[in-house]
C-alpha cells in the first residue's frame, strides 16, 4: 500500500473546505484526508482497549492512551505492532516516509525532518484535556518538536458534540476560536509555538472519539 | 461551573479528603487527616508541582463545612500559607452549580508567579471537578 492510497493528498492540500489559519498560530482542520476504504479498515481495527492502554496522570486531562509497538512516550520509530492490523502498521509505517514528512511540510509551512512521537487516544464520557500548550517557557532552537497533528477515527460523530480538539488564544477555555465539528475521518494541525494553547470540551454524552495524536520534529 | 451530577454526591466525594489524591496521584504525593472534630478538618498535604515553579512542598488546611454543601479550606502552613479556598453547591434543576472563591496568599518569596498561579489554580479546580463529577455519576 503506498501512502498515495492511504492518504487523499488532493483534500489535504487543496480542498476549499479546509480551514487554514495564521493566527494567534498557524493551524488547520482537514476534512477526509484518509480515502474512505482504507478509513473504514483503520475504524474496524482501531485497537481495542486492554493492558496496553494506560490513563495518563495529568490533572488537568483525562484519557485513555496506548502506544504504538516498542514506541517510548516521548519517541517513536519505525517498525511493526505485531499486535495491530495489518492497515494499522501500514498506516504508521507511512508516517515514517519522506514523501509524507514533506507533504506535511507543504501543508504546515514548516521544515520538518522526521516524526517525534504517536499515540492513540480514546476519548470517552468524562474524559476532557485542559487548555495547554507544549511549549510555553522553550525558546524554538529547544522545542521537542514543530507540529503536532491529531486525526480522529469517530464514526457517526454528532456535530458540535464537545470531544475534538479545540484551539484558543489562553490557558482560559473561554477564548475557544476554533473546533471540529466532524471527527469522522478528519485531522487537525497546529504548529509549536509559546502560545499554541489547545483542549477538549469535557465529554458529558455516551461517545467515544478513537484518535491519534503524533507530532513531527 | 454547572455540572450534571447531584451535588450531595460531589459533596460527598470532595470532603473524603484522604482519597483526594486519587485525583492528583502525580502532584498530590500525601494527603492525610492529622485532626479531626465536630468544627473542622485539618489535612497535612505533601505537594509536587512542576509547571509554574518547579518544588516539592508539605502545608496543613483546615477544613470547614460552613452549611449545606458549603466548604472552606484555609491553608495554614506552608507558601500558600493564608490562602482561602470556598467551594458552595447548589442544586440547580437536575444540576449542580459549583462557585469556586479562591484567595491565593503566598510568601514573598513566590508573589512574583501569583497570577501564574491564580491561572492554574483556574484549571486545575475545573479538572478536579470534571473528574468528581464523572466519579459521582458512577
Amino acid at each position: 500500500m503506498s501512502l498515495s492510497t492511504i492518504f487523499n493528498w488532493e483534500k489535504i492540500l487543496n480542498n476549499s473546505e479546509n480551514i487554514k489559519k495564521e493566527k494567534p498560530f498557524p493551524f488547520g482542520f482537514v476534512k477526509k484526508p484518509i480515502f474512505n476504504y482504507f478509513y473504514e479498515k483503520l475504524v474496524a481495527t482501531y485497537p481495542k482497549v486492554d493492558n496496553k492502554w494506560y490513563i495518563p496522570t495529568d490533572m488537568s486531562r483525562s484519557a485513555q492512551k496506548r502506544l504504538f509497538g516498542n514506541d517510548a512516550k516521548k519517541s517513536c520509530f519505525d517498525h511493526e505492532d505485531p499486535t495491530l492490523s495489518k492497515e494499522w502498521n501500514e498506516f504508521r509505517h507511512s508516517l515514517f516516509t519522506n514523501e509524507f514528512i514533506g507533504k506535511i511540510s507543504q501543508l504546515t509551512g514548516v521544515k520538518l525532518s522526521g516524526m517525534r512521537h504517536f499515540v492513540f487516544i480514546l476519548n470517552k464520557k468524562g474524559d476532557f484535556n485542559m487548555p495547554h500548550a507544549h511549549h510555553t517557557s522553550v525558546t524554538p532552537e529547544h522545542y521537542e518538536y514543530k507540529v503536532t497533528i491529531l486525526m480522529y477515527f469517530a464514526k457517526g460523530w454528532k456535530k458540535g458534540d464537545p470531544g475534538g480538539t479545540y484551539i484558543c488564544e489562553n490557558e482560559d477555555q473561554s477564548s475557544i476560536i476554533f473546533e471540529p465539528d466532524d471527527l469522522d475521518n478528519s485531522m487537525i494541525w497546529f504548529t509549536e509555538t509559546p502560545i499554541s494553547w489547545h483542549g477538549s470540551r469535557y465529554i458529558t454524552k455516551d461517545v467515544i472519539r478513537p484518535s491519534i495524536q503524533f507530532t513531527l520534529q | 461551573m454547572i455540572l450534571p451530577a447531584e451535588p450531595q454526591k460531589i459533596f460527598e466525594i470532595i470532603t473524603d479528603y484522604e482519597n483526594i489524591i486519587r485525583f492528583f496521584p502525580t502532584q498530590l504525593k500525601k494527603m492525610q487527616i492529622i485532626n479531626k472534630n465536630e468544627n473542622d478538618t485539618v489535612t497535612e498535604e505533601t505537594i509536587s508541582i512542576s509547571s509554574v515553579i518547579k518544588k516539592n512542598f508539605t502545608q496543613q488546611t483546615r477544613h470547614k463545612i460552613l452549611g449545606d454543601f458549603i466548604r472552606e479550606s484555609l491553608i495554614i502552613s506552608g507558601p500558600l500559607k493564608g490562602t482561602i479556598l470556598r467551594i458552595q453547591l447548589q442544586k440547580e434543576n437536575n444540576s449542580t452549580n459549583i462557585s469556586i472563591n479562591a484567595d491565593i496568599k503566598t510568601s514573598l518569596k513566590y508573589r512574583i508567579v501569583v497570577p501564574l498561579i491564580k491561572k492554574e489554580y483556574k484549571n486545575i479546580l475545573k479538572a478536579f471537578f470534571y473528574k468528581v463529577n464523572t466519579l459521582a455519576l458512577q
